[in-house]
């Protein structure tokens, strides 16, 4: 006790702007559009495994209040608990996580076991409904405990908006109560990933909320969803024999 | 990070991930030394369908726990027991324990409760009690949100919904102050009214009905 | 995104519970107007604050579902790392760039498929970018330094297979341990089958050619003699319509396998698992 208070500025980092691999980022494949309309284009484009996760915001947003739109909310959720649980997890798998603190490392494992846990029982939830998991690129922010940990804040403060959006747009009362408990629990982790990187773990005094089209906006500008590499192919063979 | 005497900290990596991953279920260990348990249970009042006047009843219920939370860290601050990041949670949490007042009465319009008499006795009067008891103060809150989540309305639930996370954030940092794990959980738990009375008046609050 | 289409407009009326918030109510306020603010001490018996009961805000409702417990991950023995190549790119033989060139790394394979590297280990480099080794197709053990933007998402393999050349057979790994293994014919003494760590690169179906059988894999593997080989002189793993010849060296460099084992490997071996030829 008695260590000096920190500082009283509050960061919010976002998505949008968490530097990855500064001195490395070229110019992208094409952004991806920013309105519905080429949203909705790029998705008749895309490959199945994008269709799978991002087909999910169309169904969701524009549906009227009932089991349909109940189950595109919660499988745009499993896609973005997909996402996380993969962040948590490849970081874990790839050694970065323990060049971390102790501390910092009890973090990172505990927050990937919550999300590998979320992923469960939305998949269970959803069985035969359930969105496929998508693949992802994480552009070497897994790689870096830094650049893991501020975009980790990020994602963490995603999901609450991403919660608070939705849950009053959930028909059926067991699974708004189901998702006010997930909800807490990601506050919790944003709040302590905060801590982790030393700033004060709150932010204003009310969270705010955002819109499904809102997060798909910040998640596709991660680029961190991505189309499966084809690696199979009908065609004769032509090696040695 | 300054911690009080609550909890010792895990003494190896490997302890500290048996600890997360053994930690039981809904149970918060400070809550439940006042044997109050969060297992969402019965009080005899049925979940009922949502409505205004129920939910006047739920956000005056609310009000009536930040009514006790902005009280008790105003009064801490004002001891001067605390210093370092404990004086900064009780006094930006604090903070925005008043602006939850301000935006649940705005909300409630002529239908808010008043603010009460509160009593901390000596709740607030060293660091150690004064971390403890925000701990289960902010663990109330939290379950008592969660359980009433689904008894509102929709604009009910979007009006609630901006204090919850944050409440939870609360949490997690006094949690973190007090020693143990800012999310011990995969999800949350509810707490009925009763259970968050109880608990409270476990803890040395004086409950403002 | 407007709300709740069924809202309910039935109010449950409590007559009991609301006239008595309303005395309250007008008790407070007739409190407030009558005396000044009371000093913050203990409360008195006259300004004792209404009890607000736990009945007259409901239950919570049940959670339609609550996460299992959380699980540590599981190890990572057995476990490699593959990613597909992103960008056309000159291998280097270290993470930087003015290193030498160990090769050029292209997007596709001969055989028209997304190419893809092992991924061995990170550095940052002297431009605090991210670096990555990788094992690519080649000769023997062939490995060189890409930046990590030429590559793309990660992808781990579970499995390893395992060649000997004096034994003839091929053996499937799983977390480590074995759980496949078949006879195997490899290359003739003048077309050897090259020794050493290697991957399996692609998977090509539904052909029909009866010399390769029902499935072929393509391996990073590089024939160090048949150099003017069409499409690479790569060695392929594959079934064939001389299944009496296995095990034996009767290739110029593939590895063959009875057609009803290539099958098996083909759902038991995903594309980028490492293979070790010895």
């Amino acid at each position: 006790m008695g260590e000096p208070a920190k500082t009283p500025e509050v960061i919010i980092p976002t998505l949008e702007r968490v530097d990855r691999d500064g001195a490395l980022l070229e110019a992208l494949d094409a952004a991806v559009g920013r309105t519905r309309a080429e949203f909705l284009r790029r998705a008749a484009m895309g490959s199945a495994a994008l269709l799978g996760a991002l087909a999910a915001p169309a169904t969701a947003a524009g549906a009227p209040p009932g089991k349909k739109r109940d189950t595109a909310i919660l499988n745009y959720g499993l896609a973005f608990e997909y996402l996380q649980a993969g962040f948590y997890t490849e970081a874990e798998q790839l050694g970065t996580i323990r060049e971390m603190s102790q501390e910092q490392a009890l973090w990172a494992r505990t927050l990937g076991a919550h999300e590998r846990a979320h992923v469960r029982i939305l998949k269970k939830v959803l069985g035969r409904s359930a969105v496929g998991k998508p693949s992802f690129n994480y552009r070497g922010v897994t790689e870096d405990p830094d650049h893991f940990t501020q975009t980790a804040v990020a994602m963490e403060d995603l999901t609450v908006a991403l919660l608070l959006g939705q849950a009053p747009r959930i028909s059926d009362r067991g699974i708004r109560a189901a998702l006010f408990s997930l909800l807490t629990v990601e506050a919790r982790h944003a709040a302590w990933a905060r801590h982790i990187i030393g700033v004060r773990p709150i932010g204003p005094a009310l969270d705010r909320p955002k819109t499904l089209q809102g997060v798909d906006r910040v998640v596709r500008s991660t680029h961190f969803i991505v189309s499966r590499p084809r690696t199979s192919r009908s065609a004769s063979p032509r090696f040695t024999g | 990070m300054s911690k009080t005497n609550a909890a010792p900290a895990p003494a190896s990596r490997q302890q500290a991930t048996r600890a997360v991953f053994l930690a039981k279920g809904a149970l918060a260990g400070g809550v439940l030394a006042t044997g109050v348990l969060w297992l969402g249970g019965r009080t005899g009042r049925a979940a009922q369908a949502p409505s205004r006047a129920q939910d006047e009843r739920i956000f005056n219920f609310a009000l009536g726990l930040e009514y006790l939370q902005a009280g008790f860290y105003a009064h801490a601050v004002e001891q001067g027991a605390l210093s370092g990041e404990l004086l900064e949670f009780a006094k930006t949490v604090g903070e925005q324990e008043r602006e939850h007042v301000a935006y649940l009465r705005d909300r409630l319009g002529t239908a808010a409760r008043e603010e009460p008499e509160l009593d901390f006795g000596d709740l607030g009067a060293d660091a150690d009690r004064f971390a403890r008891a925000a701990f289960v103060l902010e663990e109330s809150g939290v379950a008592a949100y969660i359980g009433q989540g689904a008894n509102l309305t929709v604009e009910a639930v979007r009006a609630a919904a901006p204090i919850v996370a944050v409440e939870a954030r609360h949490a997690a940092w006094i949690s973190d102050l007090v020693g143990r794990v800012p999310a011990p959980r995969a999800a949350d738990a509810a707490g009925t009214a009763a259970q968050v009375q109880a608990a409270l008046e476990a803890a040395g609050f004086t409950y403002p009905g | 995104m407007s709300g709740s289409a069924k809202r309910q407009t039935r109010v449950r009326l409590l007559p009991a519970l609301a006239v008595t918030l309303g005395l309250i109510v007008i008790a407070v306020v007739v409190a407030s107007a009558v005396g000044s603010s009371p000093p913050p001490a203990r409360a008195t018996a006259a300004a004792a604050p209404e009890r607000f009961t736990a009945g007259a805000v409901p239950d919570p409702v049940p959670p339609a579902f609550a996460p299992p417990r959380p699980r540590p991950l599981a190890s990572q023995r057995g476990v490699a790392w593959y990613s597909p190549v992103r960008r056309d790119t000159l291998a280097r033989a270290e993470p930087e760039p003015a290193a030498a060139a160990v090769g050029p790394l292209s997007t596709r394979t001969p055989e028209g498929t997304r190419n893809i590297v092992l991924v061995l280990g990170r550095a940052k480099g002297a431009d605090a970018g991210l670096w990555i080794q990788v094992r690519l197709a080649g000769l023997s053990n062939t490995t060189g330094w890409v930046r990590r933007h030429a590559l793309g998402g990660y992808a781990a393999v579970h499995t390893r297979l395992v060649v000997d050349l004096e034994r003839l057979t091929a053996t499937l790994y799983r977390d480590a341990r074995p759980i496949f293994r078949a006879p195997v014919g490899v290359g003739r003494p003048e077309w050897p089958t090259p020794r050493g760590r290697f991957y399996i690169r692609n998977k090509l179906t539904r052909f029909a050619n009866p010399f390769y059988g029902p499935l072929a894999f393509g391996t990073s593997a590089r024939s160090s003699v048949l150099t003017d080989w069409p499409a690479g002189g790569f060695v392929g793993i594959h079934g064939t319509n001389r299944p009496d010849l296995l095990p034996g060296l009767v290739s110029h460099g593939c590895i063959r396998l009875r057609n009803e084992d290539v099958l098996a490997l083909g759902r038991l071996m995903p594309v980028g698992t490492p293979l070790t030829i010895r």
